[in-house]
């Protein structure tokens, strides 16, 4: 494979790999190993345990490619992989998406459940505010619009891919995102305002 | 919301803010619409801190996940070509196998390669061609030349399609596996 490989649609890339070409698998890596890593972040609430099960992710893809059907996308394909992964691993370990605000027996003062930074999916960010309001406004969210927020924003998919993943007709998929948003919104609020010069 | 305003907004948010879909009529809504304006800004806003959310590429787990992977087998796909190349071979025998026919004088141009000759490397190697030799040559014997040719081209196809049947069903039934 000598051209760029931004060239390269992910079935072809596919066809290549399966021709033996592993230069052409590695470039499905670095085309949604991040998005993998955002998405199963979240989804699992452990950066490092995403990290993990993204590699797991890429390696069933690999070890099956034979069985991928290029009637759907690689992409659709590749995040039902790594969402079974995700939902198996928080079934496995009992894993309920915990609050990081705790309050006291009345109700009132708030303790930061201040996380590790190598596990924090949110750890990246400089502004750790922004970490914690991001994570309550998703917590929030009820948990089929939770879903999508994530499939949307941190997988990047399109809202074809969510429909075809998630077996949802389109509108169904634009109307929960559009609630969602609204929700969202109001909930980031604070952190929607534009810098003045 | 009138039906128009939440038309505009479901678009803004489907495009992160930006009106790039948005026809020109509806675009001049936005300047007119304060609740439509302030849903564009947010959105745009809202787009850019998921962007700030989300982990950058991580290229020593990219390195990790290449060098995990196994090298694939060949020897899978070589096996799943056996029944079409058995297929053939089939048809093959049974053209040269019964006689004046025009896969035989074909078979007899491969250079090395006589009719005679061939039927000995069959006798060789398998006691299957040993079997199949001596079938073909009972039945060519006894029905008439277009009965056996039909009869070759017939196994040679319906191998074929079979093969390329269990193929359809086994990605089919494994995809949904995946799911």
């Amino acid at each position: 494979m000598s051209e760029p490989e931004h060239l390269f649609s992910d079935e072809a890339l596919v066809s290549l790999s399966l021709e033996g070409d592993q230069e052409a698998f590695t470039c499905l890596v670095r085309r949604y190993q991040r998005r993998l890593t955002g998405f199963l972040s979240q989804l699992v609430g452990d950066l490092e345990l995403a990290r993990e099960l993204t590699q797991e992710a890429f390696l069933r893809a690999w070890t099956a490619l034979e069985r991928y059907d290029p009637h759907y996308r690689f992409s659709t394909w590749l995040f039902r992989i790594a969402h079974n992964l995700g939902i198996d691993q928080l079934r496995r370990r009992k894993l309920t998406t915990v609050s990081l605000y705790r309050t006291d027996n009345n109700g009132e003062g708030m303790e930061l459940d201040l996380r590790d930074d190598g596990k924090d999916p949110f750890g990246h960010l400089e502004n750790k505010e922004l970490g914690e309001g991001l994570r309550r406004a998703i917590e929030e969210l009820r948990p089929e619009y939770r879903e999508l927020v994530l499939l949307r924003h941190f997988a990047a998919l399109s809202y074809q891919e969510i429909a075809e993943l998630k077996e949802m007709p389109l509108g169904t998929v634009k109307n929960k995102l559009f609630r969602a948003h609204s929700v969202l919104r109001k909930g980031l609020e604070p952190f929607l305002v534009r810098c003045e010069p | 919301m009138a039906s128009e305003c939440k038309s505009i907004q479901m678009i803004l948010v489907e495009s992160a803010g930006m009106p790039t879909q948005l026809t020109a009529t509806q675009r001049r809504h936005l300047t007119t619409c304060d609740g439509c304006a302030e849903v564009q800004e947010r959105e745009l806003l809202l787009a850019g801190l998921f962007t700030a959310a989300t982990p950058k590429d991580d290229p020593v787990l990219q390195q990790r996940i290449i060098g995990s992977l196994p090298r694939r087998r060949l020897t899978t796909k070589l096996i799943s070509l056996l029944p079409v190349v058995g297929s053939g071979l089939v048809g093959a025998a049974g053209a040269v196998l019964v006689g004046d026919l025009p896969g035989s004088s074909l078979l007899s141009l491969v250079p090395g390669v006589a009719g005679s000759g061939w039927s000995a490397v069959w006798h060789t190697f398998t006691d299957w061609g040993i079997v199949l030799l001596t079938s073909a040559q009972a039945v060519g014997g006894q029905l008439p030349t277009s009965t056996t040719i039909l009869a070759g081209i017939t196994t040679g196809i319906g191998g074929l399609a079979l093969v390329a049947l269990v193929n359809n069903l086994r990605s089919r039934v494994l995809w949904c596996r995946d799911s």
